[in-house]
């Protein structure tokens, strides 16, 4: 009697459905492509001479000026409307970021604040805490309020919800800024396209911090003062940025002279929404797994 | 295809999350204050300006290009961020004869200057004080051109005022130059210096 060994299969592991867009793959995609077209831009310009260095063309600049918000639409907004379940109202923060941007920052900033009268010619810290107190804190309250007022708490399900909002104001926040300088400055089409990343850039980095201070006050139990330090924070770090991109675009002192280096400007900017991402990504996975640890299984409130 | 409907009602906020939007209202007014008052004190920040020699000395706005070294004026101090014409405010000495009178000084400005400014006139002349003692204060207005013709730009109305006051067989001549649209919003800082100019 011989026994012939049953095999049997091992039973396929069903791979869980990822029901929403993938936040963070879509914005990497929307700041590569962007420093990608700003580079190739200044490269045509300023190395090949294919587009004139003084052009200031008024078409021109406006795509430039419109490209983030194109890659938004593109890429992030399209991506959510294909999710199994898509988050409702991203278009609406979006145009209330534009709103806030255009009837309140620009304002405050171009009659009641005046950075550029009394900011650049201040020493670093100067320039650090005066950006800090002024357009610093005004921008990131308002983004604040933007999210505070339309979509917190309802739609904050899960901490990536509030960055997926946060991102949609910051842009529509950034794109007012960009049409800007677009449209009322004599820049050249390669300034407005550096011009165009340093401030879209900065938004989207430290608009991330107000989403991650709103998002732990749905879902965890911070103190009564929790939003108050978060915005302290994201002016704070809005005003290093600002200060230190002073000190970037000014090349050092040399016997040919004085100059401006655009490109260290781009880096920095590069660099600081890189930064912003990678530290918010970590902070946000560390807080969804004590989440998870503490309620046995993954936090949708 | 499965539509998901939100049927959760809305919870009503707690304490800790009413109080936090609270607190970041009242913190936006703080940083408002501190922002204005920062933009204020460096935007109306002065320094001391003074001629040992002629014994003048008044507080100029800090951050405006100085210059001493003119032959018509003791100093004079420019804005270089002002556009598009560089708010000027200067201090200048005249020796005079001890005879004189501030119209007569003022009259003599006025020829002077018909000849170096275009359609340079004089739009009022009124009594006025410096530190109790009398003075004229003359206002006027000429048109400047800009010299770098590259630049195609239209001839700009500069207004001034002069407020002569005499000191001895001195008449000091304080001036203060604006393009005319932008002349009664900067005219505080011509103000402050007048509050602050001391002749010893």
């Amino acid at each position: 009697m011989s026994f012939e060994p049953i095999l049997l299969a091992p039973e396929a592991e069903l791979e869980e459905i990822y029901p929403y867009r993938r936040v963070w793959r879509t914005a990497w995609i929307e700041i590569t492509l962007l420093l990608i077209a700003v580079l190739a831009l200044y490269t045509l310009s300023s190395i090949f001479d294919v587009i004139s260095a003084a052009s200031r063309e008024p078409a021109l600049k406006l795509g430039i000026a419109g490209l983030p918000l194109a890659l938004w639409l593109l890429i992030s907004y399209r991506g959510e409307r294909r999710a199994p379940q898509p988050r409702p109202g991203l278009l609406g923060v979006m145009v209330l970021g534009m709103l806030v941007a255009n009837g309140v920052a620009i304002p405050l900033e171009e009659r009641v604040f005046v950075p550029e009268r009394w900011l650049p010619t201040a020493g670093f810290f100067g320039r650090v805490f005066g950006y800090m107190f002024t357009i610093g804190f005004a921008a990131e309250f308002l983004k604040f309020a933007v999210l505070r007022y339309s979509v917190w708490p309802h739609r904050f399900q899960r901490r990536l919800d509030a960055i997926a909002y946060a991102l949609a104001a910051s842009i529509g926040f950034a794109t007012m800024f960009n049409l800007r300088v677009a449209l009322y400055t004599d820049a050249t089409v390669t300034a407005t396209a550096l011009r165009v990343a340093s401030t879209t850039f900065s938004h989207l980095g430290i608009g991330l911090v107000v989403a991650y201070f709103l998002a732990e006050l749905h879902i965890g139990r911070p103190p009564v003062f929790w939003i108050s330090a978060g915005l302290l924070l994201a002016a704070l770090l809005s005003g290093l940025y600002y200060g230190f991109r002073g000190t970037a675009i000014v090349s050092g002192l040399s016997v040919e002279g004085t100059g401006s280096a655009p490109i260290r400007g781009l880096a920095l900017a590069f660099g600081f929404v890189a930064l912003m991402f990678a530290s918010i990504a970590f902070i946000v996975q560390s807080a969804d797994s004590r989440t998870e640890a503490a309620t046995g299984g993954r936090q949708t409130l | 295809m499965t539509e998901l409907i939100d049927v959760r009602e809305r919870a009503p906020l707690t304490f800790t999350q009413r109080w936090n939007t609270y607190l970041a209202i009242i913190l936006a007014a703080g940083v408002m204050v501190v922002g204005l008052t920062l933009r204020d004190s460096s935007l109306n920040a002065t320094v001391t300006l003074e001629n040992l020699e002629s014994g003048v000395r008044a507080q100029v706005p800090a951050n405006w290009l100085q210059d001493t070294t003119g032959d018509e004026y003791l100093f004079r101090v420019r804005d270089p961020n002002a556009l598009p014409f560089k708010t000027t405010l200067q201090v200048s000495v005249l020796t005079v004869g001890p005879d004189a009178t501030p119209d007569l000084v003022l009259n003599l400005l006025t020829m002077q200057r018909s000849s170096r400014f275009a359609t340079y006139h004089e739009i009022s002349r009124s009594d006025d004080t410096l530190r109790d003692d009398p003075a004229k204060r003359m206002v006027y207005a000429y048109t400047e051109f800009e010299r770098n013709p590259s630049l195609q730009s239209l001839p700009m109305v500069i207004e001034g005022v002069d407020l002569v006051v005499l000191q001895g067989t001195q008449a000091v001549v304080v001036t203060y130059r604006e393009e005319q649209s932008a002349f009664d919003d900067h005219l505080y800082r011509f103000d402050n210096m007048l509050r602050t100019l001391e002749i010893f």
